[in-house]
Parts: C-alpha cells; sequence; structure tokens
C-alpha cells in the first residue's frame, strides 16, 4: 500500500508541495519557539502553516481528494506567512534604528531570517501543486 | 470549452489573490504608520474650517518678528552672544593672547577647514551656512597661511584626509590627521601664531572609544587622546617655534567631548581655548577671542583630566552582559551599567578626593591631584583679572541670600565674570554608618556680572535653597536629612578654589581665601524639616528596584559604591594609562526573578488595580471645544482642575483617546470631536533643526500661513549645549531659549523634543553636545532659562532623556542600576530643577531600563516627577521601541505617549478589561489637552473655528485597490468555477 501510495507521483505536483509543507510546519514551530512571550508573538503565524500542513497531508492521502491539497496548503501558508509579516515587522525598525549598515544586517535575529525563508520557500514550492497534478495520469489500456 | 482558458483562470486567481493578500497586510501595517508616512509624503490629515466666515482675532502666542530672514539674524546674534560668553580660555601663558589685528597666523590640522559645527543624530543640525575659519579670520583682521588652508580645504574635499566622524545615528568616529610630512612648503612659513585644532566629533548611537590607546589615526583608538599624526604635527610646530619661526602656539580644542589635556608642555602650548560644537556662528566669537574684540569669559562646564585612565567612572561605563540565567531578550535588555562611583562623576570625585588627601583622611590612598586634573570644573580665564570680597550670606526665612563683591581689576579691559557658589555639608560618622556619601563641595548657584569696565565693582546676590543643605538618606531616615556639624558656602572662580577656600577657613595651608566663605553649624540631627516635597507629598524612598543592593529580586548580587570613607579600597578603574583595559566592572548575574519582573507582560500593577468603574464615554450632555477650555468667561485661566475638564473629557470615546495615546511620532494627533488640532513635537535637543516648513502639510507656523521666500530654510545651526552651560549666563539663556521659541512659532512646532540634559558622566558619551555638564545644577538652572523661553512662545518642552540615559552604548534596554542618592542628588536632579524651578511641563523617558524596568512603565513618573515635583504635562517614550516597550504597562505607570505608533487595538482592549488603565488613560488625555491648549498649537483657533479630518489621497488609493483586487479575484475565482463546469459538461 505504501508503495502504491507513492506510485506515480510527480516531482512538482507531489513532491515538492509535500517539502512546502514541511518547511512551512518547520517555519511555524521557529517563529513559536523564537517568539513566544515576545511582544512580536501572536498564534495565527503559527496556527495558519500548521492548518495547511494538516490539511495537506489529509488531503492527499486519499485520491478523490488530492487534488485539493495544494491548494489549501498554498492558502494556509500564505495566511500564516501574511500574518507573520504583521505581527514581525516592527522588529526591522529596532534592528536598523541606527541605520542600515552591514552590522545591523549581521545582526538579524536567525529566527527571523528562518522563517521568513522557509515560508517563501514554502509558498513558492506549493505554488507548483496548484498546476500540476500530484500524479500521472494512468494511461487507459485499450 | 478551452482547457487554456481554465489555466488561465487559475493563474489570474492565483496571482490576484496573493496580490490581495499581499496588498491588504500592507495597507494594515501602512495605517498602523500612517503619522510615518504622512510625514514622509507632506499628507494633509487635518482642515481648519471657519465656520462663519469671519476673521478672528485668535494669537495666543505672538512672533516678535515679521520673517523667516529677522527671525534666523536675531538667532545668529544671539547665538553669537552665546559663543562669546561660552567659548573658554583654558591657558594663557604671559598673556599669548589676545592676538593683533593682522597677525599672520599658521592653521595646523584638518579640523582647521571642516570646524565641527554640530555632532551627529537625531539632533545634527545644517550645517551648510557656518561660518568657516578662514571667512571669520579675514573678518577679525587677521591673516591666515592660505596655502596651509587651502591645502587642508582640498584634503576635506578629496577625503584624503578629514575628520572622521560619519553623519547620522550610530556614526563612527576616527581621527584621521594629515601628517606632517604631506603638508605643503608653506607650513614652515614664518608666522605670528601656529594654531594648531583638535576637533572631535561625538553623536547619537555610539560612545565614543575608550578602551584602547592612541594607537591608530584611521581605525581605532581612544578618541579623546591626541593621536599619533596631531601629536606628530604638534611637535614639528614646537620645533618651528624653537627655532623662532612660530611666535606662539595656540590650540583650540574643537569638541563638546573635552580631550585628555597633558600635552600643553610637552608642546610648547601657549594659550588654549575649548569650544564644543559651535553652530553658525561659533566660528566668528573664536576669532573675535583671539584677537580681543571678545573678551573670554566662558568657563569649564567638565573636568578636564590630565589623564582620563584616572577617571573612576570608566570601571563601569560600556558593554557589560549579565552571566548567568538571561535576563530578557527584548533588544539589548540583557545587558547592564552599574553606576559604581556614585555620587563621585567628575569634579565630586577629583575636589572631594583631594579634599580628603590634603587632611590626611584614612585610606585615601594613593592619589595626586597635579596628576589627575588639568583644568577643574568652572575653570576659565579672561583678559581681565578680577577679586572677589565680602562675602556674605544672609538667612532669609526657606533661603540663604549669598553675595559678593566682584571688581575687575584689570586696568584697560572691560569683562564678565561668572562666580560660582558652592557648598560644603559635613561628612559625618552617622554617614559612614548609614551608607552616605558627600561631596567635599557641591555648586548651588552660579551669577554672572555685566560687562565690567577696568576698576568696575558689581555686587551679585543669589539665593539658595535651605533645601540645598540637605542629602538623602535611603538606608535609615528612607528622606533628605541634615546632618549636624558644619556647613561652608563659598563664592570661587572654579570648583578647586571653592575647596581651597574651605580647607583655608579650616586652617590648612592651601592657596585659598578663607574671607570667601561662610559657616553654617546645624546643631541638631534633622529628618523630617525636607522630608516633603513642593508639592507637600512626603519624600521618600523611590528607587530601591534601582539599587541592585536594595532590590528583591537581587539574588547574590551585590555591590560596593566609592565611599570616600575608604577611597583606596572602593575606587576602581576601567583601564590602564595605556590603554588595556582593566575588568573592574561590576558582574552581575541574571536569575529567573529579574527576567519575571523585566517580562514585556509586566503590566506593573496594572491587573492587580481594584478600579473597577470605568470612565463616562461619548457623553452628549456637552459640547465643548479645546479652545474653550483655555479662559472661563471672565477671561481668568481654566485650571487644570475645573470640572469643565472633567465634562471635556466625558465627551471622548474609548476609541478617540486610545487613537491620541497610540500615535505620538513627533506629534500629538487631532480629535476633531473636540476641535483639538494635530501638533508639532519635533526633535531639537540642541534647538530647532527642521525647515520653517516642516507643518506645510497642516498649515501650521507663521511661516507657512504667511507663505514666507524663505520658509523652507532651515533654522540656524546652534552651538552644542555645554557652549550655552558655559556662559553661566541666566538671563543670556532666557534670550537663547525664546529665540528656539521663535524658530518654533515659524516653523510650527508647539512641542520641542528637547532640550537634553543627561549629565556628561565621564566624556565619552555620545551625545555629550546635547548635554550641559557633568553637574546636576549648572544643568538644571541653565536648561530652566531655555525652557521659560520657549513656554513664552507657547512651545512646550519634552526635556529628555529622563533618566540614567548617560551612555549610548546597549540604550535600548540596557538595565541601569544605581542607588537613590546618587539619582537624587546627580542625575535625576536636573530634572527636578527644569520642572521645579523651570516650569518644564513634559520629559521624554529614556530607552534605558531602571533596574529591569523600562523608563515608561516604572512608576517614578508618577511618584516623583508629578508627585514630588509637581510637573503638569505628559511623558512620552523615546522613538517607541515595541519590543520591550508596552504601551499599556507605560500609560498605567505615567508614560502617557510613544514616540511613533503603537499598536491602538491593543491598548483599546486592555483598557475595556482594565478599569484601572482606562482611568489613567483619561488621566493622561487629560493631561496632554491641558498641555496642547496652554500651547502656540490653540493659535488661530476661537469659536466658529471647527477642525475636520482629511483622509489622505494615499490612504483612498490603498483602499480602492484593496477593493478593486477583491473584485478581480472573485471575478477570477467565478471564472475558474464557471470553466470547470463548462470543462466538465463538454466531457
Amino acid at each position: 500500500m505504501f508503495a502504491q501510495f507513492f506510485k506515480n507521483r510527480t516531482i512538482r505536483g507531489f513532491y515538492l508541495p509535500c517539502v512546502a509543507a514541511l518547511l512551512s510546519l518547520i517555519a511555524s514551530i521557529i517563529y513559536i519557539s523564537g517568539y513566544m512571550g515576545s511582544s512580536y508573538y501572536n498564534i495565527l503565524p503559527f496556527l495558519f502553516p500548521l492548518i495547511g500542513a494538516v490539511l495537506f497531508f489529509g488531503l492527499i492521502f486519499f485520491k478523490p481528494t488530492e487534488r485539493f491539497a495544494a491548494l489549501a496548503n498554498e492558502i494556509f501558508t500564505f495566511l500564516g506567512f501574511l500574518f507573520f509579516i504583521r505581527y514581525v515587522y516592527l522588529y526591522l525598525s529596532t534592528v536598523f534604528y541606527d541605520g542600515i549598515s552591514l552590522q545591523a544586517i549581521a545582526n538579524i535575529s536567525p529566527v527571523f531570517i528562518c522563517v521568513l525563508l522557509f515560508e517563501l520557500i514554502a509558498i513558492v514550492l506549493a505554488n507548483f501543486g496548484l498546476y500540476i497534478a500530484p500524479r500521472k495520469e494512468e494511461k487507459e489500456v485499450a | 470549452m478551452n482547457p487554456k482558458l481554465f489555466s488561465l483562470s487559475k493563474v489570474l486567481t492565483n496571482v490576484f489573490a496573493l496580490t490581495l493578500g499581499i496588498l491588504t497586510v500592507g495597507r494594515v501595517i501602512a495605517l498602523e504608520n500612517s503619522k510615518a508616512i504622512n510625514d514622509a509624503l507632506g499628507a494633509k490629515t487635518q482642515e481648519v474650517v471657519n465656520e462663519k466666515g469671519e476673521p478672528v482675532d485668535a494669537v495666543y502666542y505672538s512672533s516678535d518678528f515679521n520673517s523667516v530672514k529677522e527671525v534666523k539674524a536675531h538667532a545668529r546674534e544671539v547665538a553669537k552672544k552665546v559663543s562669546d560668553e561660552g567659548i573658554t580660555l583654558l591657558r594663557n601663558e604671559n598673556n599669548a593672547l589676545p592676538l593683533k589685528s593682522g597677525d599672520s597666523v599658521n592653521a595646523y590640522s584638518i579640523t582647521s577647514a571642516d570646524l565641527v559645527y554640530s555632532g551627529t543624530g537625531s539632533s545634527a543640525s545644517s550645517t551648510d551656512s557656518c561660518v568657516t575659519l578662514d571667512k571669520a579670520f579675514q573678518e577679525a583682521g587677521l591673516t591666515l597661511n592660505k596655502d596651509l588652508f587651502d591645502f587642508y580645504t582640498e584634503a576635506k574635499n578629496n577625503k584624503t584626509y578629514g575628520r572622521g566622524a560619519s553623519s547620522g545615528i550610530g556614526a563612527s568616529f576616527k581621527v584621521q590627521e594629515a601628517p606632517w610630512s604631506v603638508l605643503p612648503d608653506a607650513k614652515n612659513n614664518s608666522a605670528e601664531v601656529g594654531l594648531f585644532i583638535v576637533g572631535r566629533n561625538g553623536g547619537e548611537g555610539k560612545d565614543l572609544d575608550i578602551t584602547q590607546g592612541s594607537q591608530d589615526d584611521l581605525t581605532k583608538g581612544n578618541y579623546l587622546l591626541l593621536s599619533p599624526q596631531e601629536r606628530d604635527v604638534l611637535s614639528h610646530m614646537k620645533q618651528l617655534k624653537d627655532a623662532g619661526t612660530l611666535k606662539k602656539i595656540v590650540v583650540f580644542i574643537n569638541s563638546a567631548n573635552t580631550i585628555q589635556c597633558d600635552f600643553e608642555e610637552e608642546f610648547g602650548v601657549d594659550a588654549l581655548l575649548w569650544a564644543p560644537t559651535l553652530g553658525e556662528v561659533g566660528a566668528q566669537s573664536f576669532a573675535d577671542i583671539l584677537v580681543g574684540k571678545v573678551n573670554p569669559s566662558g568657563k569649564s562646564v567638565d573636568t578636564f583630566f590630565k589623564d582620563n585612565s584616572l577617571n573612576p567612572v570608566y570601571a563601569n561605563f560600556g558593554d557589560y552582559t549579565y552571566s548567568g540565567t538571561k535576563v530578557s531578550d527584548l533588544m539589548i535588555s540583557n545587558k547592564y551599567i552599574v553606576y559604581q562611583e556614585g555620587i563621585y562623576n567628575g569634579y565630586r570625585y577629583t575636589e572631594t578626593r583631594y579634599e580628603d588627601k590634603i587632611l590626611n583622611r584614612a585610606n585615601v590612598g594613593d592619589f595626586s591631584y597635579g596628576d589627575t586634573v588639568s583644568y577643574p570644573f568652572g575653570y576659565g580665564l579672561s583678559y581681565s583679572t578680577f577679586t572677589y570680597s565680602n562675602f556674605e550670606v544672609e538667612d532669609e526665612g526657606d533661603d540663604y541670600q549669598l553675595s559678593v563683591d566682584v571688581t575687575n581689576t584689570s586696568t584697560s579691559k572691560a569683562g564678565k565674570e561668572s562666580v560660582q557658589f558652592y557648598i560644603q555639608k559635613p561628612y559625618t560618622t552617622y554617614d559612614i554608618e548609614n551608607g552616605i556619601e558627600k561631596s567635599s563641595i557641591d555648586l548651588v548657584e552660579f551669577a554672572k556680572t555685566r560687562e565690567l569696565g577696568p576698576g568696575e565693582k558689581q555686587n551679585l546676590k543669589v539665593s539658595v535653597k535651605k533645601s540645598e543643605l540637605a542629602s538623602y538618606d535611603a538606608n535609615s531616615s528612607l528622606t533628605y536629612i541634615l546632618d549636624e556639624g558644619n556647613y561652608y558656602f563659598t563664592a570661587a572662580k572654579d570648583a578647586h578654589s571653592a575647596i581651597n577656600n574651605i580647607l583655608s577657613a579650616k586652617g590648612s595651608n592651601v592657596v585659598g581665601q578663607a574671607d570667601l566663605t561662610h559657616r553654617i553649624t546645624v546643631d541638631e540631627f534633622d529628618d523630617v524639616s525636607y522630608s516633603l516635597a513642593i508639592t507637600d507629598q512626603e519624600i521618600t524612598n523611590q528607587f530601591d528596584d534601582v539599587d541592585i543592593n536594595k532590590y528583591e529580586f537581587a539574588g547574590n548580587n551585590h555591590v560596593t559604591y566609592v565611599s570616600r570613607n575608604n577611597w583606596q579600597g572602593t575606587v576602581k578603574f576601567g583601564y590602564t594609562k595605556d590603554g588595556n583595559a582593566l575588568a573592574n566592572q561590576v558582574v552581575l548575574t541574571g536569575n529567573d526573578d529579574m527576567a519575571a519582573d523585566a517580562d514585556y507582560y509586566n503590566y506593573r500593577g496594572m491587573e492587580d488595580d481594584e478600579r473597577m468603574d470605568f470612565p463616562t464615554y461619548g457623553s452628549t450632555e456637552t459640547s465643548y471645544s479645546l479652545v474653550d477650555m483655555i479662559v472661563d468667561d471672565n477671561g481668568d485661566a481654566i485650571a487644570y482642575d475645573d470640572s469643565k475638564w472633567e465634562k471635556l473629557l466625558d465627551q471622548l470615546t474609548l476609541d478617540e483617546q486610545a487613537s491620541l495615546l497610540s500615535a505620538g511620532l513627533r506629534s500629538t494627533a487631532a480629535v476633531a470631536s473636540i476641535n483639538k488640532p494635530v501638533t508639532i513635537d519635533h526633535n531639537g535637543a540642541t534647538g530647532p533643526m527642521m525647515p520653517y516648513n516642516v507643518s506645510e502639510n497642516n498649515n501650521r507656523g507663521l511661516a507657512v500661513s504667511n507663505n514666507d521666500p524663505d520658509k523652507k530654510e532651515s533654522p540656524i545651526a546652534y552651538p552644542a549645549n555645554s557652549m550655552a552651560s558655559a556662559t553661566y549666563n541666566k538671563e543670556l539663556i532666557y534670550e537663547y531659549g525664546l529665540t528656539w521659541g521663535e524658530d518654533c512659532l515659524w516653523a510650527g512646532y508647539s512641542g520641542l523634543y528637547g532640550p537634553a540634559v543627561n549629565i556628561h558622566r565621564g566624556i565619552y558619551g555620545g551625545r555629550a553636545f546635547e548635554y550641559y555638564s557633568e553637574d546636576p545644577v549648572l544643568s538644571g538652572k541653565i536648561v530652566s532659562e531655555v525652557i521659560k523661553g520657549l513656554a513664552k512662545k507657547g512651545v512646550y518642552s519634552y526635556l529628555k532623556h529622563c533618566f540614567l540615559n548617560d551612555q549610548e552604548t546597549n540604550r535600548e534596554g540596557v538595565n541601569t542600576w544605581a542607588n537613590e542618592q546618587t539619582i537624587r542628588e546627580i542625575y535625576l536632579k536636573p530634572f527636578q530643577i527644569a520642572i521645579e524651578e523651570g516650569k518644564c511641563a513634559s520629559v521624554m523617558t529614556g530607552f534605558n531600563r531602571l533596574g529591569t524596568i523600562w523608563t515608561g512603565a516604572h512608576g517614578f513618573i508618577k511618584n516623583v516627577l508629578r508627585g514630588e515635583f509637581g510637573m503638569s504635562g505628559i511623558a512620552v517614550s523615546d522613538f517607541f521601541h515595541k519590543e520591550y516597550m508596552n504601551l499599556s504597562a507605560g500609560i498605567y505607570n505615567g508614560n502617557d505617549l510613544p514616540d511613533g505608533q503603537a499598536n491602538k487595538e491593543e491598548l483599546y482592549a486592555d483598557a475595556d478589561t482594565y478599569a484601572g488603565l482606562a482611568w489613567e488613560m483619561r488621566d493622561a488625555t487629560h493631561r496632554l489637552l491641558y498641555m496642547v491648549a496652554h500651547s502656540n498649537a490653540m493659535n488661530g483657533l476661537a469659536e466658529g473655528i471647527i477642525i475636520r479630518d482629511v483622509t489622505p489621497a494615499w490612504i483612498v488609493l490603498l483602499n480602492t485597490l484593496e477593493i478593486v483586487f477583491i473584485v478581480l479575484t472573485v471575478l477570477a475565482a467565478l471564472s475558474i468555477a464557471v470553466t470547470f463546469v463548462l470543462l466538465r459538461i463538454k466531457k
């Protein structure tokens, strides 16, 4: 069954969205561990990617729903990203308060960079799933 | 149905949805920062409508001038007087100065072509119109070596050499002097004077380098020592002098951060002058002093150390991180600084240890005054000589009146003289047992003569409150005490003369004038007479949580403060003479309790507030406008506690209050329902510096309303604030404050983010040019005059940065620790004087934390600034960092407004939940409105004039775009559905 599940899966329609779901999940965990207790914390940047990942893996598992998996992932990852920006953007004003410099850039928190990068990559990768089917169409044998 | 159409619909939906998402979040963020965007775009946010259509005469604060040109001309005149009286002559061997008209001058150093006019950062002024040295010398009749000056000018323009101070916040400061070998042959021209200018700059965001010796002109080195290249040039100048090519060597220190003065003998310096940043016309004053057109009368505002490494402040100045548990992750909050030296900053250290050395006090240790100090606090020479006589002290109830005769004993030169009045309090057994420290002298007052002709005499009188005799006892009586014992008043030329006068009176064999002292004996210890504030609030400890020895969560942390009872055991130094850092800092360890105390969500009492009833909101019982709150029907001023104010406050909704109190980026917001105008409260610690049309979008300021042809110009560059304090001339500085007020009227400022009155704790602080002195009394009394002048023009001052914000390193969140006596007698004192004597209405709180608590959320604003000192206005934060500044906690504890735009929804939600916060917001609104009602913001407002909110065009555009993309997204999504169905049907 396991082998059957991966049979005929496409790289751009299945594997890349899988990576996207995992990345957004990781990003949400980094966010909550890095920002909980600070003024930049809010549950939404954590919750949306989590929901997206859960929905993705839930929907992709069943053939009738698999075509909606990437869409769900894209929507929730994107919402998570938007809320992350919404709640954390002021952090940049503190980093660059004394002016934009190489030193200031070097001082940007790795947590911020990781969450930002992972979510952006996740959005791009999840996008492929919107246009490419998760599995190759089985050719009908005459 | 074409499948390509289906794919196209998907692509379009995706693109539109993504764009809509970005647009929506972008719009939310933009609206949160609308104030900054409006400022940047010059967008109009309010309009003033005259409902009656009749002209109104509503000028509450008027200008004495008719144009920007006149305002600036007057400002130059006053600034020139300030520089004339502020530039300080420190050395004048064999009357090397004044020079004669026509004397030739070889000016060496890159600074000769690049004088230091202004510091850097948010108080940096436009220096385009500043008078250059060559122009100033030409006007004064001095002949400048042109080839040499041209070389330096070209080097500056080509950036071959330079002063190395970049502009902006956090600028880097380097010395980049041109070595002797590259100077043109004209360097060897014979001249009357070889002038060397030592230029140093400083500014916001960065302290000056202290930890390394003078090693390198370009990248590193103790910035306040002469660099190797500078020493090289000076040594060649001395050779020229020895050879007779130069007759005299004059050195001019052009730096608000005083230079270590250990070079005069080595390089044969005949005359030494000091001035901080010069502003637009300071160079003219310098030239006029050189030729004697102006007789110098400035006196130093800081102690000039001969060896900066012998200043104990630097053992705890810089970057220190807690060991152990992280106290906070929020910005720079895991850093700390301990004021281990206590009250012994500047002359309080040097003159006190000097007295103890003279008197052979036990444990005085190894101390040589001559090796430590070059020029004491308050020191300055004149071309005239002055003598003091007939010093008298009269008891006048709550005050003492001190008087002294000052005589100009010179035969040819008219001049002015600043007299300083000091007090010595007894250092008693009680003090030693209870950890109270006493400086051997404290400045209590000062006064300046008019210009006295040769032989002319003037009697100067000052009043000193008896409370100046008291000291703060944080450990036993927990209030101000009066020790029993002998107190001495003295009139003196400087701090060192003061202690010598007192030592003479005590019988020591020093050069002093015992007849310039007056002894008062207190027979009984008294801890009652000075325990009440001017507001009648009982004075008691308010800063136990800032003293690590008293802080309840200190754990095992402890600090041994410097004590004159044991100098050698308690004084630590930060580095060796060679510049090697010594690890003598106080080491503090963080713990979980400190971390909990520092937590962002520690509301400091808000959640435990027992008030349950909420204020009235949105009342329609009355419909007052703000203009109705200025005077009553009889023309009498409406008091702050008048019931009419309560009715006006009842009219406001919670939403209006949250909007007002969450947005304060260099302004206060408009409240249309009560016709409260937007105000411009802009930067200007060393004077207003924004262009006169800065408020054009809201049609504020005379330059805009008169459509002045010069409205795009900026006010003149004013000199550093230490130039003002160096004048020791209150009357002049009041006039100076008036000129700032005129600038504000013309530029539409109602509030000024300044002046700044932190203490020169050591002299490596980046913002020294913004601050007045190492002494709190000089700082407080001079700044009071500036504030009075501003107030006369309807400008409220936000005195900053309150307080213990005395270094730039780690300023955003650094935990500052000091004991209560030090806080009250040194670092908070200038704010106290400005509020009590200068009637300063408002302050800006510091970036730092007091102990572990952000200044804005510490209760001192309520309990001390308002409770004890009687501050009537508001406290605004420094630039609002949401990361560690909690707005609700701030407002609840007295910080009324953020300098920035905070989250209004969060404030609204908190105020909707906690009645205590809701009441504090009402009080904050009351204070803010009262302050604005009594400012020039009300000019032009009268009955029948209403204020309407205007939605800026960029907001309309964003709203429209959002609607467009919602429609496009929906249409594209529908097209997916339609094409999908059609494809299915087709199949």
